[in-house]
Parts: structure tokens; sequence; C-alpha cells
């Protein structure tokens, strides 16, 4: 047997495949990326090392700090796009609000002032306990909005019975 | 600092659908690592790569809690479904390991949950570490002996290119030679069985 005898009847290299064997080492020893047509190959190559070496378990771990940076990074982006879900809904109840509030002081307003139904609470009757101090001004807002709104449609549904 | 239970862990789920940063913040570190080793490196084989992925992943989860709907199994399935899904989306982008791809989609349509709630952040990251391991095993055996023998010699035991050289009985720039093969036979044979 030859040093080059394989299945595929492979002989000795040729000068090209001794050159992408010496890209294929580089990378796997993290000397940096390979240019130009290897360079898609030489990476697919080094993945796959990558992949099986992270299966065996010889992948260095996620890094505590790095960790710490992901999830925090996640938690910003995931609650802004959570909010930003709920944001169409909420300004189309705080208008459904004012809509109503208005259209019923325009068509049934005494002289004398407002009745006093149409004064809202405080904030501070809206919530139990003091807003969390992570919490930022404009989850805040979504919170004071949802309550008012929940109270509106409680208010409004008392008032049908 | 509390241990971990199906029932802290349902309890921290039902906080986080209603929006509760801590309690999102908590589920998020726990899975971070299984997600991390066990899913998506293996898979994507760079870690630049799977950092990536684990913040969309998590991102993602974040954003969508309120579609997760409690099973015995608990989070963790849901979150390996939204991470396989990314791993696919990546590798559509690179318009790349169709077959992989492929394979994978298929993984997140059929892989029962072999996940309990509650279980350690360790014993899922070596479940799903030896689901992968077993797919690219299946790889390894269907390439020559030599090639598997130079491949476990330097990736997997980490030997220097010289050890592994005279374990095979060759020169060092002919093991160059016979690990590129190597890699090129298990990339191909990986595709096939995939």
């Amino acid at each position: 047997m030859t040093d080059f005898d394989d299945p595929s009847g492979a002989g000795p290299p040729s000068d090209e495949e001794r050159a992408r064997a010496d890209a294929l080492r580089r990378a796997l020893d993290g000397a940096g990326g390979e240019a130009g047509e290897r360079a898609g190959e030489v990476d697919a190559l080094v993945r796959l090392a990558e992949s099986l070496r992270a299966a065996s378990g010889k992948a260095e771990p996620l890094e505590p700090g790095a960790r710490t940076s992901i999830v925090d990074a996640a938690l910003e982006v995931g609650l802004r796009k959570r909010r930003r879900a709920w944001r169409p809904a909420i300004v189309a109840a705080a208008a459904a609000v004012l809509l109503a509030v208005g259209g019923a002081y325009l068509l049934g307003a005494p002289s004398g002032g407002l009745p006093e139904e149409a004064y809202s609470a405080p904030t501070d009757a809206l919530f139990d306990a003091p807003f969390p101090e992570d919490q930022t001004a404009a989850e805040r807002l979504d919170r004071i909005v949802s309550a008012r709104t929940r109270g509106y449609f409680a208010a409004l549904a008392e008032g049908e019975r | 600092m509390n241990t971990w239970t199906a029932e802290r862990e349902r309890e921290l789920c039902k906080l986080a659908a209603r929006g509760d940063r801590a309690a999102l913040r908590t589920l998020m570190e726990h899975f971070a690592d299984p997600l991390f080793a066990g899913v998506i490196l293996p898979r994507v084989g760079n870690r630049a790569d799977a950092e990536d992925i684990l913040r969309e992943t998590l991102a993602r989860a974040v954003e969508r809690f309120e579609d997760f709907v409690w099973q015995d199994s608990g989070l963790f399935p849901w979150l390996r479904r939204i991470a396989v899904n990314r791993v696919v989306d990546r590798s559509r982008r690179l318009a790349a390991r169709r077959r992989m791809e492929e394979s994978y989609q298929a993984e997140v349509a059929v892989l029962p949950p072999r996940i309990e709630a509650g279980a350690e952040a360790a014993l899922i990251e070596q479940q799903e570490r030896a689901a992968c391991l077993s797919q690219l095993e299946r790889a390894l055996s269907a390439i020559h002996e030599r090639y598997r023998r130079a491949i476990d010699l330097r990736i997997v035991q980490e030997r220097s290119r010289e050890q592994a050289a005279s374990e095979l009985g060759v020169t060092v720039a002919t093991f160059d030679v016979i690990l590129h093969r190597a890699l090129t036979a298990l990339r191909k044979a990986y595709g096939e069985v995939t």
C-alpha cells in the first residue's frame, strides 16, 4: 500500500491538490481565511471539521460574557418588536376612547361642565405596585394606555347594564 | 441559586408570556448554552455565525413568547425549533448545503421531544450533541478507514499534525493531503446521509 491508497484510487497529489491541502491546514490552524476560488471549499471543510469538534464536545463553551451580551441584545430586540406589534392595537383603542369621550361630550355635555365620570382617575390608582425600575418609559406608557383602555371598556359595559 | 425544576420552568414561562423581563432573562440564559453548543454550533461549524444565530433565536423567542404553548417537554423543544429554522434560513442565504438544509427541515418536523421540562441545561446539551454526532458518525462510517483515522486523530482527538502523521506512518506534508481528502470525502458522505 502506498501513502495515498484509497478506495477512489486517487494517486499522488498534484501541485494544485497540495496547495488546497495547505490552505486547509492554515485555515484549521486559524491562520486566516483563504482568498480566491479555494475560499468556498476551504470554508466548507473547516465548518465540517468544527461541526465534528462541536458534536464531539471539543468546542469551547459559550463564554459567560458573550452569553450575557447575546441575551441582553436578544431581550432588547425581542421586546422592542413585541411592543411594536402591540402599538397599532393600543393606538386604535386609545383613538376609540378619545372619539367616544369626545362624542359623548359634544352630544350630551351639561352646560355646567363635565359630569364627574368624564374625568379620568389618577394614574397611581391604576396599578397596585410602582413600576419596576428596569421598565422603560415606552413600556410604562403602554401599560398606562392599556389600563385606561380596559377601564374605559369596563365603564362602558357597566353603563350598558 | 434555585434548582431548575419543571414547576419553576413553567412558572417562569407564565411570567415571560406576560412580558416579565426578569423571567425572560432567566429562561434565555438557562437555555443559551444547550442551544449554542448542542443545536447551533454542530450544524453551522462556525462560532461567529453560531453566536449570531443564537442571538436571532433568542430575540425571536422573546418577541413571540405569547405563541408558546406549555407542554410536558417544556420550553426547550420550542426554542430548538426556532434555532434550527434559523440555521436553515442562514444556509439558504448562503445558497449552500442544500441537502443538509432539507434534512434539518425534516428534523424540525418529525423529531419527537426527548427532553422533559425542568431538565438540566447540561443534559439537554449532551443529548443534542449526541444526536448530531450520530449523524456525523453515519457519514464517517461511509468513508475509507484511513481517512476516518486521520479525521479522528487531528479533528476529534486534536493531536498535532506531527503526531497524527506519525500514527499514520507518513510525512507531515502527506498527512495534510490525506486530511484534505478525508474531509472532502466526509463532506460528500455527509451530504448523502443527511
